[in-house]
């Protein structure tokens, strides 16, 4: 796909025709999105769409108003300016609103389209997802979705930003469940690759796991060292990143209050966003280049975000805001993670996760798919899913080992490997499967 | 009313805006007749034995404020065709922005041939209930437009209630919103339906921090106002203004506020908390494609399975019913997205379990010969699906009010409000927090308490209730945006409940972890 610049410097034109004082940001993207959907072993439903989106912020002095459409013929096209200019002039003054920016340089940064994959029709869909069900025969039933978009994203301002990028994904995952109802398992892999879409090896996994996972048997709830697979990581590490607001610190009301420079995880801990390593796009919605960072090195809080407002207010640099994380790989393959632990706990991923004390990063969340007992070393059993209530950050300074490989169970630009870490609290016993 | 095959046989689709206006009174775009005629010949064409068109504009308008200045002004629009047809017994769908014959034509042709792909490797064949071909519109009953309310006047509105919060001593800051929202869509069907309906929503919220001087503890408390179906008069009849004051004070009052002791305490649950725990708890366990495995890859099934139905689910105080027509209630619309006009109906009667939540696609699957009219898509582009009606708890027959459950309480906690909130995939194990919690011992209040959550299992939680408010403690709950699907759709809801109250619940300090 083409990046639609032209369309959004048009836009441009029709905001300075209409006001010659007004600055602007134009965002314009054009996607093409398809996804199949199945359960029961069966195709359910498949869907192709074409869709765009428009958006203008039109800019008079401190006066701003934004507006969207996905519509973008030329009538609809002068709607949005007449629109977005009039809202902004009939906004009150916004103290927070930022000039648009200029020009940004992009660096040479990973490729992140591909036609092949971007391009896959209905019937090639359903032979994936043929290859994924072949794993679940008679004893299982099999639901899932592969969702693929394929779209290019332009942003340009009266100031002269003109940044673009064109980008695929395709997220595939899959739940098989016992057909006893006492047994489930899953996966799931995103990426920017076709070659990289394992249709078989995810529906072999999620099968593998609904088998072994059957008949658990209910474990004690308590504080148990755990092995977190990938998905399970990721969910964990979120909170994390989605807390590094240095407004937030700045106004007291922050779990990182007095924490910059300081130990908040397990040395093993590292967190970076680079689009040299990670398939990210290369700017955020502002248009502000994405430079590599290191959030938390070594344990260590480095790096807080920093919107353009708070950095001019505080005297600082804004860091632009990011989607892209990974958290770098250790040097502990699969045995190893395992290997020491007298009794703990495998877990697949957690489910309904959400913030029960902002303060200390505490979070309650579920087990799903796949919980196991290890003992001495090694998965012995299948055990009934928990909930667990956790700090966060007390859960990563007891980090001890970190997985060799990375995995990307959530997202393309979400790259986390496997953790170890003790005294997880699993507060209570789910019945659900 | 006539049916759109009448319609069609007395007029060209060209002409057919003046048989329609006939029909309901009003005056469609013909435009949009013809593009809609177009998209269903197209699939009939292309061999589909069902097919249904929407034309689907949304549109979005938020402002916000942040302490004492004006955050953000924002306007949204979404608009298109979405076509679904069935070929062969299999579904496919195709959406796009342009809304012309050419491109729903397209739209159409791509449907079907997704549809014969799948079929082509589908051994069930989708079966649809039978329905009656209804033409007709629906729109929110209002006064107010709120779209016409100048943003200016918001923003005002906003800034006035910033002021009011920042005024108690011990806020440190506060945000305030108001969002705006519309539907409307135009749903025609290959059995005849031609629909229209415009739906209203205005979502009023704020909330206020404080931070403690010296201890580094903070916490918010937000205003416990529920978004509604309703014009501008919502926001005017509501407290929004008066309760400025009492919202920041609490805010100060919970910083300060004494940490609860783990244990098991009946709670009294205001209808400000209470709405949200129907929802997850009642709502997401009835829906038939959960219970069937249809979700089970990402919202989860159910322990609501066919084989309970007509089991204990509740205690015998307890009803709990499905209804689609509650005035004010973000899900209620006169007719679903499959064309099926809304209704009422019991999930749980008397504490028994008695039905699901359906569309007509699944209704065959319990036997049922109509569907309850819960189809539902988030946009033109999204995929109608089963999605959640308001889903309420009928108050007692007696009018206790509020503070009679808390008189008749000897050891309990007084939950309002909303906070944080998690269940399992199969709906067993939740937990919830709240706004404000207080301490009751013997009848009265005794004190603010802070850090509180409740944990504990579906059917047990339900079979704990052991008396309800009356009808003038009933209140409706809202969540504008709940989430279901792959690709994962918005769901505007509400939740009618009196106060309750539960017995020996698990309560835990959400800071200790227990």
């Amino acid at each position: 796909m083409a990046a639609p610049s032209a369309e959004a410097k048009a836009i441009l034109a029709l905001v300075k025709k209409a006001d010659a004082k007004a600055e602007a940001l134009v965002n314009v993207q054009n996607t093409h999105r398809a996804n199949t959907r199945f359960a029961r072993n069966e195709i359910t439903t498949s869907a192709e769409i074409d869709d765009s989106r428009v958006s203008l912020t039109v800019q008079l002095g401190l006066r701003s108003a934004t507006a969207n459409t996905n519509q973008k013929s030329p009538a609809a096209l002068q709607a949005l300016v007449e629109r977005t200019v009039a809202m902004a002039k009939l906004s009150p003054e916004l103290p927070e609103a930022m000039p648009v920016l200029g020009a940004q340089k992009l660096g040479a940064g990973l490729t992140l389209s591909e036609d092949a994959l971007g391009t896959l029709d209905a019937a090639s869909r359903a032979k994936g997802i043929a290859a994924a069900l072949s794993h679940s025969k008679d004893e299982l039933m099999t639901a899932g979705v592969l969702e693929i978009e394929h779209g290019t994203v332009n942003r340009v301002s009266s100031a002269g930003l003109d940044v673009s990028v064109a980008y695929t994904e395709a997220g595939f995952s899959v739940t098989s469940r016992t057909k006893d109802g006492t047994g489930s398992g899953w996966n799931s892999i995103h990426t920017r690759r076709k070659a990289e879409l394992d249709f078989e090896k995810v529906g072999r996994i999620a099968a593998e796991k609904a088998r072994a996972s059957a008949k658990p048997k209910a474990l004690e709830p308590g504080r148990y060292t755990v092995v977190l697979e990938p998905a399970a990581a990721a969910t964990l590490c979120q909170y994390v990143v989605g807390s590094l607001d240095r407004r937030a610190v700045d106004e007291g009301r922050s779990c990182f209050v007095g924490k910059l420079g300081q130990r908040i995880a397990n040395e093993r801990i590292t967190f970076t966003s680079d689009t040299k390593t990670n398939p990210m796009l290369p700017f955020d919605g502002e248009g502000t280049v994405l430079a590599p960072r290191t959030w938390v090195d070594k344990g260590v809080l480095k790096e807080f975000f920093v919107s353009r407002f708070w950095a001019r207010k505080q005297n600082t640099t804004a860091t632009g805001s990011y989607d892209g994380f990974e958290v770098l790989p250790g040097d502990a393959t699969r045995e190893q993670l395992l290997s020491g632990i007298k009794r703990g706990v495998l877990i697949t991923r957690f489910w309904y996760s959400n913030f029960i004390d902002a303060k200390t990063l505490g979070v309650t969340a579920l087990t799903r798919d796949g919980t196991f007992l290890i003992e001495d070393g090694v998965v012995t059993s299948p055990i009934k899913n928990f909930r667990m209530n956790n700090s966060v950050l007390a859960a990563l300074e007891k980090v001890d080992a970190v997985g060799n490989t990375i995995e990307t169970p959530q997202s393309a630009v979400w790259r986390v490997p496997a953790l170890r870490t003790h005294e997880f609290l699993l507060a209570s016993t789910s019945d659900a499967v | 009313m006539l049916s759109r095959r009448e319609l069609l046989f007395a007029a060209s689709a060209a002409s057919l805006a003046p048989a329609l206006a006939h029909a309901r009174g009003l005056v469609a775009d013909a435009t949009y007749l013809s593009v809609v005629n177009a998209a269903l010949d197209e699939a009939k064409k292309n061999g589909a034995s069902y097919a249904d068109v929407r034309i689907h504009r949304r549109r979005e308008e938020d402002v916000g404020v942040r302490d004492d200045h004006v955050e953000r002004v924002s306007d949204s629009e979404r608009f298109g065709v979405g076509v679904r047809a069935l070929v062969n017994g299999a579904w496919g769908f195709s959406a796009t922005p342009l809304v012309d014959v050419k491109a729903v034509q397209k739209a159409s042709q791509t449907a079907c041939a997704i549809a014969r792909a799948n079929a082509s490797v589908s051994t069930r064949k989708v079966e649809l209930a039978a329905n009656p071909a209804h033409v007709d519109v629906w729109q929110t009953p209002l006064i107010k437009d709120p779209f016409k309310i100048p943003v200016a006047d918001k923003a005002a509105l906003l800034l006035e209630v910033s002021e009011r919060l920042r005024k108690v001593k011990g806020v440190s800051f506060c945000t305030a919103g108001i969002s705006t929202r519309l539907e409307w869509k135009l749903f025609a069907s290959t059995d005849g339906a031609l629909i229209e309906q415009t739906i209203t929503r205005i979502g009023p919220d704020y909330e206020a921090t404080a931070v403690h001087a010296s201890n580094g503890e903070y916490a918010t408390r937000g205003w416990d106002g529920q978004g509604m179906q309703a014009g501008w008069e919502h926001l005017e009849d509501s407290h929004f203004l008066d309760d400025a004051e009492r919202v920041g004070e609490q805010a100060v009052e919970k910083v300060n506020a004494a940490p609860i002791e783990a244990g098991k305490r009946d709670l009294i649950l205001d209808p400000t908390n209470l709405w949200l725990t129907i929802h997850e708890s009642v709502g997401h366990p009835t829906e038939l494609d959960r219970a069937l495995g249809y979700e089970a890859n990402f919202a989860g099934t159910s322990f609501a399975t066919p084989d309970t139905l007509g089991t204990m689910y509740a205690s015998p105080i307890v009803t709990l019913y499905a209804d689609k027509t509650t005035p004010g209630g973000l899900a209620t619309v006169g007719y679903d997205d499959d064309g099926v006009r809304t209704q009422k109906w019991n999930l749980v009667e008397k504490g028994k379990f008695v039905g699901y939540q359906t569309t007509r696609e699944q209704a065959a699957w319990i036997n049922e010969k109509a569907s309850r009219g819960c189809s539902y898509a988030a946009d033109h582009a999204s995929v109608p699906f089963q999605r959640m009606p308001n889903v309420s708890l009928a108050p007692g027959e007696k009018d206790l009010s509020t503070a009679d459950l808390i008189k008749a309480t000897d050891d309990g906690v007084y939950i309002t409000g909303t906070g944080s909130w998690s269940i399992d995939h199969q709906r067993y194990n939740f937990q919830f927090t709240g706004q404000m919690f207080f301490e009751v011992k013997k009848g009265r209040i005794t004190r603010t308490l802070r850090d509180v959550g409740y944990q504990s299992n579906s059917p047990t939680f339900w079979k704990s209730c052991d008396l309800l408010g009356g009808p003038s403690t009933w209140r409706i709950g809202s969540a504008f945006d709940d989430g279901k699907g792959e690709p994962v759709q918005s769901n505007p809801v509400s939740h009618g409940c009196p106060s309750a109250r539960f017995k020996g619940v698990s309560v835990i300090n959400t800071r200790g972890g227990k």
